[in-house]
């Protein structure tokens, strides 16, 4: 009887935490269909951006290329522009270079060389080329020779960084290092709000001559010392254990660190002010942080998302977050090359913290 | 019921100066007049909805003395307290700390005061000198005089063998002195003490007491709001009774009862609920009349003229005992407020000797 006491008794508790009800059924749904959507109806190859630099104009790269439409979204462009597709915006994995006269050897049954310059970090998007190539390859075969040896070479060539490839290692240790440290951060950010009013210390704190924005700053800027700590321990684990690299700039590595953790920071102050207990705390928390790891590619890149969530991916701190450290780790960038992702996570820090402040208040009326 | 002050004898009766033994750190860090207004309260107002939970409240807290906030739950203490500590603005009305306005000036009000919430506000995670340390450096107190400040109080408090020990294992009373010693970190003009000895031990409230009349004795100004009848009476200069938000009286606990127009109270115990009244009423002399189940109280000028008449009622039915005291604290409480003992009211009701 006294165990269906406490039962009823807790009962009656979660029931009346209205918004951690509906939070317990509609968050878990929204992850769902999420991650449904990501894994089922993504874009697939087909989203992959493929710069073609055609100097040939013959018979054969058009086959190619053609080829390649079935599967990429092929883009003829010239060598600059498919070089900052590739280096520069990283909106490309790899372009590929058709000499002069490649049409004239082929069907001479002479081999050639074409040119693939790649962004390794972008691995996973890398290997799809790949392997797109390859049945690209079998179709233009019929042109020529079908029996005939190998005409086409392909001369891979890394223009990002030294290294040609990566393992998903070098996609994963970060990816979930980051969807790690924004999880502490959510739920490290609402309980910490929240034991002020537990241990009734936010009492003290609301009739101390003591501004609000400092009260959040502190608490906020004693998180984010602990998350970027956190981060970059993380990643420094997988550098000993797993060979993960670094990037060739320590003071990027902190900087980006320190940016995507903020930009964490401020957007879990955001959530803690709309959060008012744990019950609320624990299922909005998980959901929020599912939620921006998988769409901000940090558990699979973000070609495999449909192209609507693609977009909206650009505007999540996970995503700038994760391209700041591939940028640095993959791409061997400096603080310069990473200067826009630094600002774009900065400005994110500082806008959240700005409507976290507007949002949060404990439970006096009177502000400083 | 007409404002008075005076250093009551009644508040003085209990103090035991050498209980301080050699805690003799000067707490006030200004000047201060005894008998000075410091806190004037006018007309303090605050409306939820439909509900005025303060309303019209009026008073004064000198300097060098204890005002006494009395009012059961949901009298409006709470609210009031908060109301003055610049947690919660008023519907209308003022106070004035020192001159500034709480409405006004909350920035200079909230350098003035100190709050002792009435729920321990510490963080149990840390020490009692991190606690204060911390409060501390919140009002701007930084370096070689927060570290002395710091030693200051945990010696007033007692604590000074345990300053390094977290908070979440001091027994309750430790962490009641201590909730105390962060409310004075930063020298307060006025000290707003909220039920300060809530749920602790007689040792331990004793403790507390005695530091509040330390406190006191310094030239500070306290409000102290409290349910116990016998702590208010051995602790405070002066009493402002609360009762449903609005200030039925206030003054120093003799000049409240002298004003009274009865100075006895006769209370007949066990006396059958059907029994008609109307010839006790009748004897004359009976200022007042309380009726609760089986307790009858008789509140009069002079319970000797009256022994005679209830003996005769009393030999009619022997269950009937009978007690007579002075009025004390917890009558004039009760008369006041019009109320019976009922949640939240904390007073003894064994306080009449037996007859």
């Amino acid at each position: 009887m006294k165990t269906l006491a406490v039962m009823l008794k807790d009962l009656r508790l979660i029931g009346r935490d209205h918004f951690g009800l509906i939070a317990l059924v509609v968050v878990p749904i929204v992850v769902i269909m999420v991650i449904a959507s990501a894994t089922q109806s993504g874009g697939g190859s087909k989203s992959i951006v493929f710069p073609v630099v055609n100097e040939d104009q013959g018979p054969v790269a058009t086959a190619l290329i053609q080829a390649f439409r079935k599967h990429l979204d092929v883009r003829e462009v010239s060598r600059t522009t498919a070089h900052q597709l590739v280096a520069d915006s990283n909106a490309a994995p790899a372009a590929l270079v058709l000499p002069p006269e490649l049409s004239k050897r082929y069907l001479a049954q002479k081999p050639s060389t074409v040119e693939l310059l790649t962004d390794p970090a972008q691995w996973q998007e890398l290997q799809a080329i790949k392997v797109v190539m390859l049945l690209a390859d079998r179709e233009t075969a019929s042109l020529g020779d079908p029996l005939g040896q190998e005409l086409l070479t392909v001369r891979e060539q890394s223009i990002t960084g030294d290294a040609l490839s990566f393992s998903s290692l070098e996609q994963n240790i970060p990816g979930f290092s980051l969807m790690f440290v924004l999880l502490t951060l959510i739920f490290s950010v609402t309980l910490a709000l929240r034991e002020e009013e537990v241990w009734n210390t936010s009492t003290r704190l609301s009739i101390a001559p003591l501004a609000p924005a400092s009260l959040l700053g502190g608490k906020l800027l004693a998180r984010l010392i602990v998350g970027t700590a956190q981060l970059l321990l993380l990643l420094l684990f997988g550098h000993l254990v797993y060979g993960l690299r670094l990037g060739h700039s320590s003071v990027a590595i902190i900087a980006v660190a320190t940016a995507a953790v903020a930009s964490m920071t401020g957007f879990a102050a955001v959530v803690a002010a709309f959060v008012r207990t744990r019950e609320q705390a624990i299922p909005v928390g998980l959901a929020v942080s599912f939620v921006l790891a998988s769409l901000g590619g940090l558990f699979w890149p973000l070609y495999s998302l449909p192209r609507t969530v693609q977009t909206i991916a650009q505007g999540l701190m996970t995503t700038w977050s994760m391209s700041a450290i591939q940028d640095v780790m993959l791409r061997g960038r400096t603080l310069t090359g990473v200067s826009t992702e630094v600002l774009v996570l900065v400005s994110y820090a500082l806008i959240s913290f700005l409507i976290a402040l507007r949002l949060f208040r404990y439970n006096g009326e009177a502000r400083a | 019921m007409s404002t008075m002050f005076a250093q009551s004898s009644l508040a003085r009766r209990n103090l035991r100066p050498d209980s301080y033994g050699d805690r003799s750190l000067t707490l006030v860090g200004t000047t201060r007049e005894p008998g000075k207004v410091a806190l004037n309260v006018d007309a303090l107002s605050k409306r939820y909805g439909d509900i005025d939970a303060v309303s019209g409240v009026s008073f004064d807290v000198r300097h060098g003395e204890i005002l006494g906030l009395l009012g059961l739950n949901g009298a409006g203490k709470t609210t009031l307290i908060s109301m003055l500590a610049t947690e919660r603005i008023p519907s209308s009305g003022d106070a004035l700390l020192l001159g500034h306005s709480i409405r006004a000036e909350r920035r200079a009000v909230r350098r003035m005061i100190g709050v002792a919430p009435q729920d321990l506000a510490l963080y149990p995670m840390l020490t009692a000198a991190e606690n204060l340390r911390f409060f501390g450096r919140i009002y701007d107190i930084h370096g070689a005089e927060l570290a002395s400040r710091v030693a200051q109080l945990l010696d007033f408090v007692g604590l000074q063998d345990r300053g390094n020990d977290r908070v979440a294992t001091y027994s309750g009373g430790m962490k009641r002195r201590l909730n105390l010693a962060v409310a004075l970190v930063h020298r307060p003009k006025l000290i707003l003490l909220d039920e300060p000895t809530a749920g602790v031990d007689p040792q331990s409230r004793e403790d507390i007491l005695n530091l509040v009349r330390r406190l006191r004795d310094e030239g500070n100004a306290i409000l102290y709001t409290t349910h116990y009848m016998e702590e208010a009476e051995g602790l405070c200069d002066r009493l402002c009774f609360l009762n449903q938000g609005k200030v039925v009286a206030v003054g120093t606990q003799d000049a409240l009862l002298r004003n009274l127009e009865f100075s006895e109270v006769i209370e007949l115990k066990g006396l059958s609920p059907r029994v008609d009244l109307a010839p006790i009423r009748a004897l004359g002399g009976i200022c007042h009349v309380e009726r609760h189940d089986g307790l009858v109280r008789l509140f009069v000028r002079r319970a000797a003229d009256l022994l005679g008449p209830l003996q005769r009622i009393m030999n009619r039915d022997k269950s009937v005992r009978l007690g007579i005291a002075p009025i004390s604290l917890e009558n004039l409480f009760l008369h006041l407020t019009g109320e019976e003992a009922r949640e939240g009211y904390e007073g003894s009701p064994e306080s009449l000797r037996s007859g």
